[in-house]
C-alpha cells in the first residue's frame, strides 16, 4: 500500500507569545514544528504499513528550514520525504497550497492507494487542505476519521467524527482520509530510529520548478488576540468556605446567577 | 446587484446565515438566495421563505433522500445551482459537514475559501471575514480580494433571523445525481440529553481533575443546583467516554454568561472552545494552571472541597 502524508511546516501555537501591550503575536520569537495532528496522520500511515506492508511518503510545503522537521516524519517510520521549497517569508492561501500539492502528488508520486491528512493545522485551523485536495485529485474523501476500521481490497471502510454523530462510512480506493487526534497516539522516535532516518531519502523541489503559484484570493490585514479582558481575580483565602462564599457574591454582583 | 447564496444541511442554522446575510444587505445591495437540499417539509421552508430574503430554492433528486447527510450530494447539487446562478459569496454554516462542503466547492469552482469565521462583513464597500488562528490565541482580519469566495460561520456566532413581513419565492430544481462515492453505513447519533452546549447559559465543565466516573455525581449536583449543563474537556470524552462531546477546538465552542471550569488545566485548544463566555470561574488546585491566566474569578483549590462548598453555598442563596 502506497501512502501519502501532507505534513504542514506550522507555527508551534503552545508556545507563541503575545505582546501584551500590543496584542500582537511575537511572530519573529515563534517556533516551527511538524502539525500536531499531522503527527497522528504519519502515526497511522506507519501503522497501516506495520500491518500490510508498503511505502510511507511525506510531502510538505515549506522554506529550507522545514527539511529538519520533516527528518522527524522520517524517524517516525516514513520511508521518503518531499519538501516543496518556497522563500520564507511566502504566504501562500489554501487554494494555492493545494494546488501545488495536488500537482506534486499527480507529476512526481503519480499512482498511490491512500492519503492521509491531519483534520486540520493548530495554526491555521481552515482544515481545506484535505477536502480541496480529494476534488483536484478527483478521489473520494472522508473527514475527521477517528478509527479505520478495515483497509483492502480496494476500499476503506472508517468511523468518522461527523460533529452530531458518529458514522461509518465506506469508500474506494485510492482516498483521502483526514483523522483526528483520537486515532492513535504517536510514537516518539528512538535514537536508533533518528540515526535510521538520516539515511533515508529527503529530497528537495524548488515551487518555482513545479508551478508559478497564483494569486492569493484574500489578504490578511491583521493578527492579533482578541480583547479578552478577563478580571483575573484570584480569590486567595485561607479556607475554602470564605472562598466560596466571595465568589458566589462576585457573581452575584454580575448578575449572571 | 450583487448575489449571495446561503447553505446549511441543517436548517435551523440557516437563520444565523439569513442574519449574517442580512448586515451585509445592510451596508451592501445584494440579493440573497437560501438552499435547501432534500429537505420535503413544507413547514421549514416556508418559514425560511419567510424571512428577509429574496429567494429559496430547494434542490429536489430522490438520491438526497436515499443517501442523507452525504457530503458528495450536497456537493454535486450545490455545484449545480451554483454555475447557475453565479453568486459572488457563498455562505454555508461551518459544522464539521459544513466545513468540508465549503472546501470541495470552493476547489471544484477554483473559488478562494475562508472556514470557521465569526463574521463576515462590510467595511469601505469591501468584504472581510474574522476567523480564529493559532491555536485559539489570536483572531486574523482577512479581506477577500477575488471573487466569487466561500465563507463558512462557525454555528452560534449569528442570532438566528426572525421572521419579515414578506414571502420570497420558492424555486424548486430537479439535480443531477449519481451515486455517491462515499457511503454512510451507519450513523450512532451522539445522544446528547437535555439542551445542547452550544445553547446553555450556565456551564459547569470537569477536566482532568476529576479522579473517577462515580465523582461525576457531584459534579450533576452542582449543575442540577444552578440549572446549568455539564461540559467537559477533551480527554474525559475522547480519551475515557464518559460524554458524547467536549468543549474546545475541536468539539464544541460555548458561549454560556457563566463557565465554570472545574479540575481544567486550560490547555490552549480547550480554552479556544470558551472565549465567548461572559464569565469564566476557574477552580483547580494547581496555582500555575494556565486557566487561571484567562479567567474572571479564580479559586485556587481542590476541586473534592470546593464543589460541595459551592453547592452548599448556591443552595442558600437560591433560598
Amino acid at each position: 500500500m502506497k501512502i501519502i502524508v501532507p505534513v504542514k511546516y506550522s507555527l508551534n501555537v503552545y508556545e507563541l507569545k503575545i505582546d501584551p501591550s500590543t496584542r500582537k503575536p511575537q511572530l519573529e520569537a515563534a517556533t516551527y514544528t511538524l502539525g500536531d495532528i499531522d503527527k497522528n496522520a504519519i502515526e497511522e500511515a506507519i501503522r497501516i504499513k506495520e500491518k500490510q506492508g508498503g511505502q510511507v511518503i511525506a510531502v510538505c510545503l515549506g522554506p529550507e528550514k522545514a527539511a529538519l522537521e520533516l527528518k522527524r516524519a522520517l524517524a517516525m517510520g516514513a520511508d521518503e520525504a518531499y519538501l516543496i521549497t518556497l522563500k520564507d517569508t511566502q504566504y501562500i492561501d489554501t487554494r494555492t497550497t493545494s494546488k501545488i500539492l495536488a500537482k506534486f502528488i499527480s507529476d512526481k508520486l503519480k499512482e498511490f492507494d491512500l492519503i492521509i491528512c491531519g483534520e486540520l493545522s493548530l495554526d491555521g485551523i481552515s482544515g481545506q487542505i484535505g477536502p480541496r485536495l480529494a476534488e483536484l485529485l478527483g478521489i473520494p474523501i472522508i473527514t475527521h476519521v477517528r478509527r479505520i476500521i478495515s483497509l483492502g481490497d480496494g476500499k476503506i471502510v472508517v468511523e468518522r467524527d461527523a460533529g452530531d454523530s458518529y458514522e461509518t462510512v465506506e469508500t474506494t480506493l485510492p482516498a483521502i482520509i483526514t483523522v483526528t487526534k483520537e486515532i492513535n497516539e504517536p510514537r516518539i522516535p528512538s535514537l536508533r530510529m533518528i540515526m535510521l532516518a538520516r539515511k533515508k531519502p529527503l529530497h528537495k523541489i524548488a515551487l518555482d520548478e513545479l508551478m508559478k503559484p497564483e494569486e492569493n484570493t484574500i489578504d490578511i490585514i491583521s493578527i492579533e488576540a482578541p480583547k479578552m479582558e478577563r478580571k483575573k481575580i484570584i480569590i486567595k483565602e485561607e479556607a475554602i468556605d470564605e472562598a466560596v462564599k466571595k465568589l458566589v457574591e462576585y457573581l452575584r454582583k454580575e448578575g449572571v446567577i | 446587484m450583487e448575489k449571495i447564496i446561503l447553505f446549511s444541511e441543517e436548517p435551523k442554522l440557516l437563520f444565523e446565515l439569513i442574519s449574517a446575510g442580512e448586515e451585509i444587505k445592510k451596508k451592501k445591495e445584494v440579493n440573497i438566495t437560501c438552499v435547501v437540499c432534500g429537505i420535503k417539509d413544507d413547514e421549514i421552508i416556508n418559514k425560511i421563505a419567510s424571512t428577509n430574503i429574496d429567494k429559496v430554492i430547494v434542490a429536489e433528486n430522490e438520491l438526497l433522500e436515499k443517501y442523507a447527510y452525504s457530503i458528495d450530494l450536497y456537493v454535486d447539487a450545490l455545484e449545480q445551482i451554483i454555475r447557475k446562478e453565479n453568486p459572488q459569496l457563498f455562505i454555508v454554516s461551518s459544522t464539521k459537514r459544513g466545513r468540508e462542503i465549503t472546501a470541495r466547492l470552493a476547489a471544484r469552482l477554483d473559488w478562494g475559501a475562508a472556514t470557521d469565521c465569526n463574521k463576515v462583513y462590510v467595511e469601505n464597500g469591501d468584504l472581510f471575514v474574522e476567523r480564529v488562528v493559532f491555536g485559539g490565541k489570536c483572531i486574523a482580519k482577512e479581506k477577500i480580494k477575488q471573487y466569487p469566495f466561500a465563507v463558512s460561520i462557525l454555528p452560534g456566532k449569528y442570532e438566528p433571523a426572525s421572521s419579515a413581513e414578506k414571502k420570497a419565492e420558492v424555486q424548486r430544481i430537479k439535480v443531477e445525481l449519481k451515486e455517491p462515492k462515499t457511503k454512510i453505513i451507519e450513523r450512532k447519533s451522539k445522544e446528547i440529553a437535555g439542551p445542547r452546549l452550544e445553547e446553555a447559559e450556565l456551564i459547569v465543565s470537569v477536566g482532568r481533575g476529576l479522579k473517577s466516573k462515580e465523582d461525576l455525581k457531584m459534579i450533576e449536583e452542582l449543575a442540577k443546583t444552578i440549572n446549568a449543563v455539564i461540559g467537559c474537556s477533551r480527554p474525559l470524552s475522547a480519551d475515557y467516554g464518559w460524554f458524547p462531546t467536549w468543549v474546545g477546538l475541536s468539539g464544541v465552542k460555548v458561549r454560556p454568561k457563566v463557565y465554570f471550569a472545574i479540575g481544567i488545566s486550560g490547555a490552549i485548544q480547550h480554552v479556544a472552545g470558551i472565549t465567548d463566555a461572559k464569565i469564566i470561574v476557574a477552580i483547580n488546585k494547581d496555582e500555575n494552571a494556565p486557566i487561571f491566566e484567562v479567567c474572571d474569578y479564580g479559586i485556587v483549590g481542590d476541586l473534592y472541597e470546593v464543589v460541595p462548598k459551592l453547592i452548599e453555598e448556591l443552595r442558600k442563596m437560591k433560598k
